[in-house]
């Protein structure tokens, strides 16, 4: 045959057919040239596969780095939670005690470190308003319910507590509105006919808002019943219209309480005061009815005792400081009583012509808590 | 068993085989075996990428190019669904996150689905470990009966397929990064 003949030559590499085989390594089944095995063993990977990598990856780091440190942050909320559980169990064990204000207190305190703590939060205002300190309540729904991201349930549940806090706090500016202008018309100079006709005309508005369907009727009848009425019965029927609205308030129990004692019915009174004392015994209301119940009964030093720590925990409280003064009187010390009397001035605070009577000696402890106004 | 034509779900999930296929020629490199093709993807109903590289001799080298897709496509496909796996964790803590963090993780997810489904070593690449070292009777005895183990658990995740195991790792791997996250037993698909 004339035609071309191909020469193969077994030692030239396979890949490029130009250079020969590099034999240099000892492997008898090497068939690439030095140059072809270099560039063949090199990393080539399309650009545009590496960008689109490169953007994929980037993605999933930022990503995982945002949704990371909210879940860190969280899992720091998740323990402040668990937290959250054993102060609400200390404030459940509080309040089984009767102690109400230091169950509040501890709850307070922790919801101010915490306000990040929306159950406990929810909760603790639950846990407020069902023992009537609505107070607490409404301080905890500002610290800690002001406007941040929540679940339906949640926002559910907030717009409860609102509408709740709402229709107690609604009540009072009604009420307080009310008594606001029966108070700035009654002068002192005003003839005991017209002060009564002043009186009959705000108690007859405070008792028509009971028809309001936006207002609570236990504050109302409360209100009615500590301020508006003429005599201690009419006083008592309402007070207790207002109990049996809401039982679980240990006002209510402290002025029945003091009702009672005015009437001179000690052993109701104290039945009240017992009442009061199974909801809060740490309820303003109900200890300063038992300092005075004791003081009638003539155990003074008991009633300073009780006394002395209601002082020490709410001397603004109605009448803590002249209760807290006959105490001291009563049981000589009248040094105290002085400088607690002069304190009391300064803060700009009165006592009346009663009270001047019972530290001058000009009636008797018993008078004063059972036949007086106090 | 649903079944679904095995190039239907390379093509749906096709980052994947791509970065299977990365897999084989990173293992390549790292082993210094030259390689002279690759097709990342095609749109091919018997193969959906392939790499061509030399025959080593060296039963290591074989055991890593086999393995290959299976390290790289597991850690690449961890880093891509952790975003999901941490945004599961978010809002199991009732964090409320923004509208758009739910769609780019999903996204990113995909590919980190993709890569962790496609991860197994193929039946041919466990036909080629076969061949290369089991078979090699010039190889020594012990490498051998080491990499024979190797070749089985391959054939038997390749039987599992039939199962869908490819997928139940690949949806498993985030819901067990959420279960370590949040201490919280995964709930399996409600969870997507």
């Amino acid at each position: 045959m004339d035609g071309f003949q191909f020469e193969y030559d077994p030692g030239l590499c396979r890949h490029c057919h130009k250079r020969y085989i590099d034999r240099s390594s000892g492997n008898p089944n090497e068939f690439l040239c030095r140059e072809c095995r270099a560039e063949l063993t090199k990393l080539r990977i399309p650009k545009w596969l590496l960008l689109c990598m490169a953007v994929v990856i980037t993605a999933a780091i930022v990503m995982s780095v945002y949704l990371g440190k909210i879940v860190m942050n969280n899992s720091t909320g998740r323990a402040a939670l668990s937290e959250g559980e054993k102060v609400l169990a200390e404030v459940d064990a509080l309040i089984a005690e009767h102690k109400n204000y230091s169950a509040m207190d501890v709850l307070y305190e922790y919801l101010e470190a915490n306000p990040n703590n929306t159950e406990a939060a929810m909760a603790g205002i639950e846990k407020a308003m069902e023992i009537g300190q609505y107070d607490y309540a409404a301080s905890i729904y500002n610290t800690c319910l002001s406007p941040k991201g929540y679940t339906d349930d949640e926002i559910k549940e907030i717009d409860k507590i609102y509408a709740e806090l709402n229709r107690y706090y609604g009540t009072f500016d009604k009420v307080g509105e009310a008594l606001s202008e029966y108070v700035s018309e009654v002068g002192t100079d005003m003839s005991d006919e017209r002060k009564e006709a002043l009186r009959k005309e705000c108690y007859n508005k405070v008792l028509a808002l009971k028809d309001d369907e936006g207002c609570e009727k236990n504050i109302i009848y409360y209100c009615v019943g500590t301020y508006l009425t003429g005599n201690l019965d009419e006083s008592e029927r309402y007070l207790k219209m207002a109990y049996n609205y809401a039982p679980l308030t240990d006002e209510i129990a402290g002025r029945l309480a003091v009702n009672e004692r005015r009437k001179g019915f000690m052993s109701a009174a104290w039945e009240w005061v017992d009442k009061g004392e199974k909801v809060n015994a740490e309820g303003i209301e109900v200890r300063r009815a038992k300092a005075t119940i004791l003081l009638a009964e003539g155990k003074y030093e008991e009633a300073l005792s009780v006394m002395e720590e209601l002082y020490a925990f709410s001397p603004d409280g109605s009448y803590v400081r002249d209760t807290y003064c006959i105490a001291l009187y009563a049981t000589g010390h009248i040094d105290k009583m002085k400088t607690v009397m002069s304190e009391a001035k300064e803060a700009g605070y009165e006592f009346d012509e009663e009270f001047h009577k019972v530290i001058s000696n000009r009636m008797s402890i018993y008078d004063y808590y059972v036949e007086g106004d106090e | 068993m649903f079944l679904i034509p095995g190039f239907l779900i390379s093509f749906v999930t096709f980052p994947g085989v791509m970065m299977h296929e990365l897999g084989h020629q990173l293992a390549c490199w790292l082993s210094k075996v030259c390689v002279f093709r690759v097709q990342y993807f095609k749109f091919d109903a018997k193969v959906a990428g392939f790499v061509e590289h030399e025959r080593t001799d060296n039963p290591w080298k074989s055991l890593l190019i086999t393995y290959g897709p299976f390290i790289f496509n597991t850690i690449l496909g961890t880093i891509l669904v952790l975003p999901l796996s941490l945004m599961w964790a978010a809002n199991a803590n009732r964090v409320i996150l923004p509208i758009w963090v739910r769609p780019v993780c999903y996204i990113i997810a995909y590919f980190g689905v993709s890569c962790l489904a496609n991860a197994f070593p193929s039946w041919k690449d466990a036909q080629n470990l076969f061949e290369s070292v089991v078979k090699n009777k010039a190889l020594p005895l012990l490498p051998r009966i080491l990499v024979a183990p190797f070749v089985i658990i391959i054939g038997l995740c390749s039987a599992a397929k039939f199962f869908w195991f490819d997928f139940i790792f690949a949806f498993g791997v985030p819901e067990l990064i959420y279960a370590i996250i949040t201490h919280n037993p995964p709930h399996f698909w409600t969870m997507w």
